[in-house]
């Protein structure tokens, strides 16, 4: 570059000096400011939608999970306590009071009847708990308030006893817990005692009792006819599950060898030995003692 | 104060976006006249030039959420100008002088020099000088006035040259030095004289 060309800059730049009108720079600082202002408003308008487009979609996704767990947990809420109050087993020599012992047709009419399979009954239950059917599902709550019965059915003047029993009925907790906490409140309840002190009393009456108590819940007559059958299934079942009362095992084995039933007394005898094992011996009289072939 | 601590027009560039309104100021004190001249130089009417000037400001301001500080401010700028004055010879039939090989207008510029060469009383007022010399740079091929502009008054460099007007250095460079042949053509009278 010479010297020339510095001087036609130079004189370019001197020359040169034109500038916008006042009044075009105030209106285009104009437009600065206000393009500024309006931003403001707008950003958190946008950062709300962003926020918040979501919370319909976490909305609908709790509704669904909560719905979900409700559907999931209420089936078992019923179908449980049953199950488990028909497979409670009952404490070893409980229960030997002779003086409340039921007569001995009683205890000969429950012996003849089938022992029911213990994994079938449980299995063919869920199977109507699971059904649509009304009915069956009256059925299976009566037979969840039966199985609850014999506690006030032994104990009615207890009034402990009877609003703990009634707080299990209303409630659906497991029958399990409810039955220990109950034993361990009232002395007068003897829960594995009483299967076998329900044979003393007719099938036809155990849910009669029942439902007396819960009449309240259950005022459908034609249901309780429905149910009382079940319901005795499920009493006589409970009643086979328990250990019997050494004095009433030792009348029938030797009614069954008076009738000439050998094999049957030889049976009831065998099972007497394996109920009672080191303490058969000692309860059983000397002529049962040892068993006939 | 130092000019170091002056903020850079990248930065007042990002300060507008950010929501300051003062960041503008500032940037349209700087270049306001280096726009202005460089649009009016290119336009012969003064309303369009005003109306077009606007619209460059108008549209760095909507565009400023979207400015990066990958290339010089003054780039962006003048190239912001640039395209509002291509879209202005479009729509007007204009838009071949941009696009005017230098060497065509080699031999106008040469006749305009021997005709300031011929006057006879070229004599020396800054004044005379100043005419002068807008009317050799308005008689300029559009190329070569608009590499002449961007250079003297947006102040860019070569490189920034060629990349606002998509062409290659090189033609830059030559674009700049025809320029500055005629522009010492046409007013070598004036300084021989004053030697």
């Amino acid at each position: 570059m010479n010297e020339i060309d510095r001087q036609i800059e130079a004189a370019w730049r001197a020359a040169s000096r034109d500038q916008p009108p006042v009044a075009l720079d105030d209106s285009i600082r104009a437009a600065a400011r206000r393009a500024v202002a309006a931003a403001p408003g707008k950003k958190p308008k946008s950062w709300w939608r962003v926020k918040t487009h979501w919370l319909p979609l976490a909305a609908a996704a709790a509704v669904a999970v909560i719905a979900f767990g409700i559907v999931q947990l209420s089936p078992e809420e019923q179908i449980t306590p049953t199950m488990i109050a028909e497979q409670s087993p009952l404490p070893h020599g409980a229960g030997t009071d002779a003086s409340k012992l039921p007569p001995p047709d009683a205890v000969e009419q429950d012996m003849r009847r089938p022992a029911p399979e213990p994994s079938a009954a449980p299995a063919a239950r869920r199977d109507r708990g699971s059904a649509t059917d009304p009915i069956a599902k009256q059925r299976a709550e009566a037979e969840r308030q039966v199985a609850a019965a014999p506690e006030r059915a032994l104990a009615p003047s207890s009034k402990a006893g009877a609003a703990t029993s009634g707080k299990a009925l209303t409630h659906s907790e497991p029958f399990p817990a409810q039955q220990s906490d109950v034993a361990g409140n009232n002395p007068t309840v003897t829960t594995p005692a009483a299967a076998p002190r329900l044979s003393a009393i007719p099938p036809s009456e155990a849910p009669s009792e029942a439902y007396g108590q819960l009449g309240a819940q259950t005022e459908n007559k034609q249901a309780r006819s429905e149910l009382s059958k079940p319901a005795a299934v499920g009493t006589t079942q409970a009643k086979n599950a328990a250990p019997r009362p050494a004095e009433e095992w030792i009348v029938l084995i030797r009614r069954l060898r008076s009738e000439g039933k050998t094999d049957e007394a030889a049976k009831e005898l065998q099972a007497f030995r394996a109920a009672y094992k080191e303490r058969a011996d000692e309860l059983l009289p000397a002529d049962l003692r040892e068993p006939k072939q | 104060m130092p000019a170091s601590a002056a903020p850079s027009d990248e930065e007042l560039m990002l300060d507008y976006a950010a929501g300051d309104a003062t960041a503008f100021d500032q940037l349209y004190s700087r270049h306001k006249g280096g726009v202005y001249r460089y649009m009016l130089r290119q336009c012969s009417h003064g309303g369009v030039v005003e109306e077009l000037f606007q619209d460059v400001w108008t549209n760095l301001i909507r565009a400023r959420r979207g400015y990066t500080p990958s290339a010089k401010f003054t780039t962006w700028l003048y190239r912001l100008a640039h395209n509002r004055l291509i879209d202005h010879y479009r729509s007007n039939g204009v838009a071949t002088t941009l696009s005017a090989d230098d060497d065509m207008h080699a031999e106008a510029v040469a006749t305009i020099a021997a005709d300031c060469r011929d006057e006879p009383e070229s004599r020396t007022e800054n004044r005379e000088l100043a005419e002068r010399l807008k009317s050799a740079v308005s008689d300029l091929p559009a190329p070569q006035r608009e590499a002449f502009l961007l250079h003297q008054e947006g102040g860019l460099t070569l490189d920034e040259i060629a990349e606002l007007t998509d062409v290659g250095v090189e033609t830059v460079k030559s674009r700049l030095r025809y320029a500055m042949n005629k522009l010492r053509s046409n007013l070598s009278d004036l300084y021989e004289a004053q030697r």
